[in-house]
């Protein structure tokens, strides 16, 4: 069943109510209460004066499912829909119990706070995760999809509610989520959309050829070579061995 | 076709060097960032050392930025014929962030980097903290029947003035008032908001020669507040084409609406004044 609504965006209070989920460990339950109450969310204007709909009830499994449904209800330009920050926290919270595993009133959460499921993956503040944007669950596969079309599948193919070693490991790094080449190298090597979790069997591993020793490999090409200059095809040839399995070589 | 390098060992700190690339240290050139505007502008660089020894002569320089996962390179021709840069744009940058920037020379066949400068950080840097009054509230003898006028100011240095009939002396008291209450602010600033950035448009197109410096012209302090990370943020006049009716109207909505989501919740707020939940 549709229900389109009004996209809105977190007010401050709003905001910080929603920062309360991860003041106990294990977390509490997202305040789902809040998502329509005017005084911690309002609806977004848009620069062309009107609102955008989103189907609330929506089934999200990939990250893919995911940038599709969002870009399909902004229909905005990237640079606009990133200068609504807080509306990306309020997605995050509108498709909570999709985008994190667990369920009301039992989120498996580690003291560390690295079990998937940091604050910065669903609230999108940049003082706290200045240098975290890139894991938030909605906004990283949106703008992904955006940038790179279908060169990032490797990175949407996942589950909604899991964040990849591939990602973790490549989007960290400014050099390569800003290098058109270096991502579709990274979906050249690692996707297989045949496969069960749609990686090529061991790129969730840190063995040879790994997405852990593309980055190690990464830092001296950045230095050897004028990456943002070079496309996939070329950035993948020029590989070592050790990445034959994932070049289809081996 | 590319020539094979050997990669290892790998480290992130790796300093291995098989391609005899050298340094480009920061006193063989010039490179100054403006941050004035909504997007961060490279104002100059400049090449001041004789490279025609050290590279091929058809060798590009470029210039790269990144800031978070965008980037943008500003072209600077070769080393035989190296193009000095006035300006250039870094759009969709932001402000409030620092950028990162390396020099490169490399070779045109392979890809190769010949020279590469340090990936160096640019930050924004810090702001006098001179505060200048650009919107003033003044109590007046107005007629009885207006509540409020609006003056725009003849000299650089005066605000615009808000004008409240002295007979209301409650509203000029709620605006003098250091709380600030929202809701008298959301009635009577942002249809104002509206009018003042009009007037910069309309002024604006009747003098393209419109000095936007704060220092020179109102339009100039109200332009650098709009588009100061500590103002709204927004584009200023210079970054829209101001002549397209379309373009003007969405920027002088863009910046009531940004005010209006600085106050918070305006629209709760005056409803709550005038009674309601």
């Amino acid at each position: 069943m549709v229900d389109l609504r009004n996209i809105r965006e977190l007010t401050d209070k709003g905001e910080a109510e929603y920062q309360k989920v991860w003041d106990e460990v294990p977390n509490k339950d997202p305040p789902l209460w809040m998502l329509y109450e005017e005084e911690y969310s309002t609806p977004v204007v848009f620069d062309d004066g009107l609102p955008r709909k989103i189907d609330v009830d929506a089934t999200i499994k990939t990250g893919m499912d995911l940038a599709l449904l969002v870009d399909g209800a902004l229909g905005v330009s990237v640079e606009e829909a990133r200068s609504h920050p807080q509306m990306w926290s309020w997605l995050s919270l509108l498709f909570y119990k999709q985008l994190r595993k667990g369920e009301m009133g039992d989120w498996p959460t580690s003291k560390s706070g690295q079990s998937g499921a940091s604050m910065e993956k669903f609230v999108f503040d940049e003082a706290y995760g200045a240098f975290k944007y890139y894991r938030h669950r909605v906004y990283s596969r949106y703008w992904l999809w955006k940038t790179y079309g279908e060169d990032a599948r490797v990175y949407l193919v996942t589950s909604a509610n899991k964040w990849s070693e591939i990602s973790e490991q490549t989007l960290g790094v400014m050099e390569i989520i800003s290098c058109p080449g270096l991502i579709g190298a990274v979906n050249l090597l690692y996707l297989d959309e045949s496969s069960k979790t749609g990686f090529k069997l061991g790129a969730g591993g840190d063995g040879p050829g790994s997405p852990r020793r593309f980055r190690d490999v990464f830092w001296q090409f950045v230095e050897t070579y004028h990456m943002q200059g070079m496309d996939k095809e070329q950035i993948v040839n020029l590989l070592p061995s050790e990445f034959d399995k994932y070049r289809g070589i081996a | 076709m590319m020539p094979a390098i050997i990669v290892d060992p790998l480290r992130k700190t790796s300093t291995v060097n098989h391609t005899r690339r050298t340094r480009i240290t920061k006193d063989q050139y010039i490179l100054d960032v403006s941050w004035e505007g909504a997007h961060p502008t490279v104002s100059e660089i400049r090449v001041e050392a004789d490279w025609d020894t050290t590279y091929p002569e058809d060798s590009p320089v470029v210039a790269e930025f990144m800031q978070r996962s965008g980037y943008n390179k500003v072209e600077m021709g070769t080393v035989g014929n190296i193009e000095m840069v006035e300006s250039g744009k870094l759009a969709d940058f932001q402000t409030d962030k620092p950028l990162h920037y390396r020099v490169l020379v490399f070779d045109p066949h392979s890809g190769i980097l010949l020279g590469s400068s340090a990936r160096n950080e640019v930050r924004r840097p810090k702001e006098e903290s001179e505060t200048i009054n650009i919107l003033a509230f003044k109590a007046a003898r107005l007629d009885k029947t207006r509540v409020t006028r609006i003056q725009f100011p003849v000299q650089v240095d005066y605000p615009i003035v808000v004008y409240i009939n002295d007979s209301c002396n409650e509203l000029v008291e709620a605006l003098h008032n250091e709380t600030k209450n929202p809701a008298i602010y959301a009635l009577t600033v942002t249809p104002y908001l509206q009018t003042i950035a009009w007037r910069m448009v309309s002024n604006i197109r009747l003098n393209s020669d419109l000095d936007l410096d704060p220092r020179q012209t109102w339009e100039g302090r109200w332009n650098t507040w709009i588009s100061s990370a500590k103002g709204l943020g927004m584009k200023g006049l210079e970054d829209i084409d101001y002549d397209d009716e379309d373009k003007a109207h969405q920027w002088v909505d863009s910046i009531v609406l940004a005010w209006s989501r600085k106050q918070g919740n305006p629209v709760s707020d005056v409803c709550s004044l005038l009674g309601g939940i």
